[in-house]
């Protein structure tokens, strides 16, 4: 069954809500409640690869939102080092890509997740990929949930 | 006082097991880390600990192979997973090499005492 990044995306979004009720309580929002985010970001993905599919699912957000983000994981509330910041996004990206694998499991069984990895930056794809991308407001901090996928 | 072991690569995900500890009350034990199934199997080898807490994906040395190592020990500690990999044959797996339970990330401080409560350890 060909699935679209859209598809990804929606089931990001609800590992998303679920991870912010369960760890970090917060509020999180979508639409035009949404802060607009720059192209020029930090973020982490995480690859999820199976048979038939293979995908990157991800979160960006600006370098304060990502410091919050993390501080909110940590329950720190001194500034927290880059190294720490670089763990949390892996660790937030991690357990929203296992969402989407739980959510998509039935039609898409044995999927594997891969390692974290951290970008600062824009991201940049070939014609044969497409994004699909929303941008959300977990409390106060300005996300974008991003899923890579190939084009169909 | 019961030892307990996190091991998982992640330093936030660390502290996010030993808030839940807290959140679910659980405060008696004395809880240690390790960063991966090698630096656990170290400190196994140095201490006895009651449970292990250990995530599925992790550098050097994974969850499951710190169990089956574990197990092949023939060390019967408590052993349990904290993990973003929550599929059935996940979970299969794990229970059929001697873990007694497997919490799916994210996870609530009432999952972890449900899955302590029946070792006796909540």
């Amino acid at each position: 069954m060909a699935y679209i990044a859209e598809d990804w995306l929606r089931a990001t979004v609800e590992a998303t809500s679920e991870f912010c009720e369960t760890t970090l309580a917060m509020e999180m929002r979508t639409g035009v409640d949404a802060p607009r985010l720059p192209d020029n970001l930090t973020g982490c993905f995480v690859a999820l690869v199976g048979s038939e599919e293979a995908l990157q699912i991800g979160l960006a957000s600006d370098p304060a939102g990502c410091q919050t983000l993390a501080r909110t994981l940590f329950a720190a509330e001194e500034e927290l080092s880059e190294s720490d910041v670089s763990d949390a996004l892996g660790e937030i990206a991690n357990i929203l890509a296992g969402g989407v694998k739980k959510r998509m499991a039935e039609t898409f069984g044995g999927m594997s997740l891969g390692l974290p990895i951290v970008m600062e930056g824009h991201l940049r794809v070939t014609d044969r990929q497409h994004i699909a991308q929303l941008d959300i407001a977990l409390g106060e901090v300005p996300v974008r949930l991003l899923v890579v996928c190939s084009r169909e | 006082m019961k030892k307990l072991l996190i091991v998982d690569d992640s330093k936030a995900m660390r502290m996010i097991v030993r808030r839940a500890l807290r959140q679910a009350n659980i405060v008696e034990h004395s809880v240690e880390e390790a960063s991966n199934g090698e630096d656990a199997l170290q400190k196994l080898a140095a201490g006895e600990y009651d449970l292990i807490l250990a995530d599925w994906n992790m550098p050097q040395m994974n969850g499951i192979d710190l169990l089956k190592a574990v197990r092949a020990q023939g060390n019967k500690i408590h052993f349990g997973f904290v993990t973003s990999e929550g599929t059935g044959d996940i979970r299969d797996t794990a229970m059929q090499n001697g873990a007694e339970f497997l919490i799916v990330k994210p996870f609530t401080p009432e999952a972890i005492y449900e899955a302590l409560k029946p070792l006796g350890l909540a």
